[in-house]
């Protein structure tokens, strides 16, 4: 019965049957009982008038038949107001109170009997007047008493048959019962129709909005077409919703093709940053570029990055023109490395790390002590910072000869001397201001006597600050205790146990910041 | 069954196919105009065989007066139409007879509530000096005033055959008396007779039951029989049709209750036989026992009656084996019509009759009793017969003493 349209129509549709039901048959009982009601009145009204009529007429009718003992007569008078609706039964009695005529067949039933018993002692007894039109109500009959000339002559006893009332009362119930139970089916047909015909629109938006989700946003257009057509057909609450379907469609297509738009220059972005990145590895040097320096030395650098371009940096290189030995002029005695962490992530921070790379590398040829080429650079550095950003850096030189280091700190961490002589110890220095902050910042540099099989290991806050899952620090006591492990290790060796290390102690938490790593292990020159 | 009782059709046309005989056309050889009667009464229903009988009885003598030429040249024509034994559609014929048909006169109508409801029409007619000639019915209203005027008797009535029961029965000290009667003015008429017999003894009836006009004879009658038995009557008297009196006795006899039932001649013996016959023979209990049937004709079989010998020839004439009381009712019905006639010329009014009826004075009609009409006395005959059945067969009761209770039954 609840057809095509589905989910919304049955429920729509069986909460108005219960109403529809409901109202009808409130409606039925409330007309039956009102039409019984006054079918009952009516009826009985109209038999006691109709009693009393036709017992008036026989009781006049009868006089002469009765005055000549002629009962063929009377019950021939008789006879013809049985045919009359209601009427069941005639009887007249003489003055005697002996019945002369009647039509009761097969005979006269007991409570009659009884009735025209009481009513003969009546007439002996009274006489006359005793009763006029009386009414004998009994279970099937009103028995009505009309008196033959006053009752000197007798009586008229018309019994009307009161279950015609409630076989009038039934049929007319049903009668009624009957069209309403049409009215009602033809209700329940017509709701069903309209109900289809509302929930049809309704349908069609569900579907629509079901198919929403895998439309391709680009046919938006095409795919509006369905429930457009609402709009203009509906002209009420369906239409207005169409409306809003179509208005919230187009408000969504604007927005996911803002969304495209917007992911597409991300990823435009991402991939420039990523090209970004790998330029601003390559500014580093590699493992081959290292393992040219080797002499007296063996160098090893490592750089994990955090997911977008980062700010650390580190170099390392013979000087040339000053690095040449004075006296012997022989290139490659003195060794220039550094290591630095740009403040801040991203674009700028690639930008300021190239810059000082370039500067650092550019100008360490050009001064003696790395506290000067800190001066100098900061001071190009702080040119137009209007950015404000800031590199921390340490640096140094080693003579490759004597094992003499001078260095000089720019607000960076300074570095760890692995000797296997005097295991693990932190390189004494003052910290500076990170390069980039104050242009007139003057920088000490410090000095080092590096023994033979000593390792210098250099690094930035990203292994000391790596975190674990909980957040706690990774701390430069575990790096201390780590590292006194390692004393006799080559750099390769350190660093990789360092980063595994790391890893075990991160587990499976994300690399907030970049690790770079260095170190450098001395052989000193037996000239020396 | 229905072919037992054939009509006769009269010259001119019939209104009822019952017979399956060819009819027997005689073309009106006189230029005068014939002659035309009216009747009304039940060729259908419970009591068709009742007007077939009647009709018959008297269109052979009609039949073969005309054979003879007639009223002074006139045919006699006898137009019968079906009232079914109800009182409505006998109106509606009587109506039709008169303004249609222009009857001179009615004849044989049957019944007593469709007669008492005819009565007053020809009170209504007055004009037309219509009469009611010889109907069948026994009962009072056109025996006394102010119907009497309107119609002409031959039969005895109700009363007499009632009495002639009640004194007979309370005679032979059969004096408690219990009635089964038809609930309309026919029962009423033969309650009132027997009512009033009993009276003159000092009695009452000890007990009634009626049943509705129309009853078939397949109806159970068990009711009836049971009410009555509660009276312990000595004797039943039936006013009944014929189908339901024989229903009546069957149940009363299947109770196996043997109290003797007489009926009166309205009863149509014949037909009553009849169905009690066939009973008997399909259930082999005999069921024509202790009856007693009153008439208001003799015997048909006595040869010591003229009238009977004519009857009987006349039906053998007119291949019409069926003979009966009430046909034989109807063939002196006619035969005195006859007689009416020709009397008068064939021209018939109230103004004539009442001096032609009392030149009917000590007329012999071939059954021994002679008609006897006068100023005060619109009915010819006054002798009952009573009749039981023996054999299969009608005979005279001629001695009472038999149906004393004492006796065992016959």
């Amino acid at each position: 019965m609840i057809g095509q349209a589905g989910v919304p129509v049955s429920r729509l549709f069986k909460k108005t049957l219960i109403v529809v039901v409901v109202l009808f048959g409130l409606i039925s009982t409330s007309i039956s009982i009102l039409s019984a009601w006054s079918i009952y009145t009516g009826m009985t009204q109209e038999f006691d008038v109709k009693g009393h009529s036709i017992g008036s007429i026989l009781a006049e009718a009868s006089i002469a038949a009765l005055m000549a003992d002629n009962p063929a007569a009377l019950q021939s008078t008789i006879d013809e107001y049985l045919g009359v609706e209601g009427v069941s039964h005639v009887l007249i009695a003489d003055r005697a109170g002996d019945i002369v005529a009647h039509t009761f067949v097969p005979g006269i039933p007991n409570d009659i009997a009884q009735l025209t018993h009481n009513l003969k002692l009546d007439l002996v007894n009274h006489r006359a007047g005793t009763f006029d039109n009386d009414i004998h109500e009994m279970e099937r009959h009103q028995n009505i008493v009309s008196p033959i000339l006053g009752g000197e002559a007798g009586y008229v006893l018309v019994g009307m048959d009161k279950s015609l009332i409630k076989d009038q009362i039934l049929s007319i119930i049903l009668q009624q019962q009957g069209i309403v139970l049409l009215l009602m089916i033809l209700s329940i047909i017509i709701t069903y129709f309209l109900i289809d015909k509302i929930s049809q629109p309704l349908t069609v938006l569900n579907r629509h909005a079901e198919k929403l989700a895998s439309v391709d946003i680009e046919n938006i257009d095409c795919f509006k077409h369905e429930i457009a057509r609402l709009t203009s057909h509906s002209h009420d609450e369906i239409g207005e919703l169409a409306k809003s379907f179509i208005f919230m469609e187009d408000a969504l297509a604007e927005s996911v093709k803002t969304l495209a738009s917007n992911v597409a220059a991300q990823e435009r972005i991402n991939t420039e940053l990523a090209v970004a990145r790998e330029i601003q590895l390559k500014m580093l040097p590699d493992q081959a570029t290292l393992k040219k320096l080797h002499k007296n030395v063996i160098v090893y650098a490592m750089v994990r990055s955090a997911k977008e371009v980062g700010g650390d940096l580190f170099d390392c290189f013979y000087l040339g023109e000053h690095g040449a030995d004075s006296k012997t002029g022989e290139f490659g005695r003195k060794l220039f490395f550094v290591i630095g962490d740009v403040a801040g992530k991203g674009v700028p921070a690639a930008l300021f790390m190239s810059m000082t790379c370039t500067l650092l590398r550019t100008k360490a040829n050009n001064y003696s002590q790395p506290g000067d080429l800190l001066q100098s650079v900061n001071r190009e550095l702080c040119v137009n910072n209007d950015a404000c950003m800031f590199v921390t850096v340490f640096c140094g030189v080693l003579d490759l000869q004597t094992g003499k280091l001078v260095y000089c700190s720019a607000g960076h961490d300074s570095p760890f001397v692995l000797s296997p002589a005097d295991g693990v110890t932190n390189l004494e220095c003052k910290p500076g201001i990170a390069l980039g902050v104050l242009d007139k910042a003057v920088y000490e540099n410090g000095n080092h006597q590096l023994s033979s099989s000593d390792t210098l290991f250099l690094y930035t806050d990203g292994v000391t600050e790596a975190k674990d899952m909980e957040g706690q620090l990774y701390s430069v006591p575990r790096l201390v205790e780590l590292l006194n492990g390692q004393l006799k290790a080559n750099p390769e060796t350190i660093l990789k146990a360092v980063i595994e290390d790391i890893d075990r102690f991160a587990d499976e938490a994300p690399q907030a910041d970049d690790i770079t790593m260095m170190a450098i292990h001395t052989r000193l020159d037996d000239k020396c | 069954m229905a072919l037992l009782f054939m009509i006769l059709p009269l010259v001119g046309f019939a209104q009822h196919d019952l017979s399956d005989k060819p009819l027997k056309q005689n073309e009106p050889t006189a230029q005068k105009a014939d002659i035309v009667l009216g009747m009304s009464g039940a060729f259908s229903g419970t009591s068709a065989r009742l007007g077939s009988a009647l009709y018959n009885g008297m269109s052979v003598y009609f039949e073969h007066i005309n054979a003879q030429g007639g009223i002074n040249g006139r045919s006699i024509r006898l137009q019968e139409y079906d009232d079914g034994y109800d009182p409505e559609p006998a109106i509606k014929n009587t109506l039709k007879l008169i303004e249609e048909d222009k009857v001179s006169a009615l004849i044989g109508y049957i019944g007593t509530p469709t007669v008492t409801r005819v009565l007053p029409l020809l009170n209504i007619y007055d004009n037309k000096n219509l009469l009611l000639f010889f109907p069948f019915t026994g009962a009072e209203p056109q025996r006394q005033p102010p119907f009497s005027a309107y119609a002409y008797n031959l039969r005895p009535s109700y009363r007499q055959e009632t009495r002639g029961l009640v004194d007979h029965l309370v005679n032979i000290g059969r004096d408690r008396i219990a009635v089964f009667y038809q609930a309309d003015a026919y029962g009423r008429s033969g309650w009132d007779g027997v009512r009033r017999a009993l009276k003159e003894h000092g009695l009452s009836i000890v007990g009634e039951a009626t049943y509705r006009r129309g009853t078939p004879y397949d109806e159970s009658f068990n009711q009836q029989v049971e009410i009555l038995r509660e009276s312990t009557p000595d004797v039943v008297i039936s006013i009944g049709a014929y189908a339901a009196a024989a229903g009546f006795i069957r149940d009363s006899r299947n109770a196996d209750w043997a109290v003797p039932i007489a009926n009166i001649s309205f009863v149509d013996s014949e037909s009553l036989l009849g169905l009690l016959v066939a009973e008997s023979s399909s259930s082999g209990r005999d069921y024509t026992a202790n009856l007693i049937n009153s008439e208001v004709v003799p015997n048909y079989h006595d040869d010591s009656y003229p009238a009977a010998l004519e009857y009987r020839r006349l039906m053998q004439e007119n291949d019409l084996e069926e003979l009966g009381f009430v046909s034989f009712e109807g063939y002196l019905n006619a035969k005195l019509m006859v007689e009416i006639l020709r009397r008068t010329g064939g021209d018939i009014n109230r103004a004539n009759i009442k001096s032609t009826m009392n030149t009917l004075v000590d007329h012999d009609i071939g059954i021994g009793e002679r008609v006897h009409f006068s100023e005060a006395n619109n009915q010819g005959l006054q002798s009952v017969y009573f009749n039981t059945v023996q054999d299969g067969h009608y005979v005279s009761i001629d001695d009472w003493s038999g149906w004393s209770p004492g006796v065992p039954p016959l």
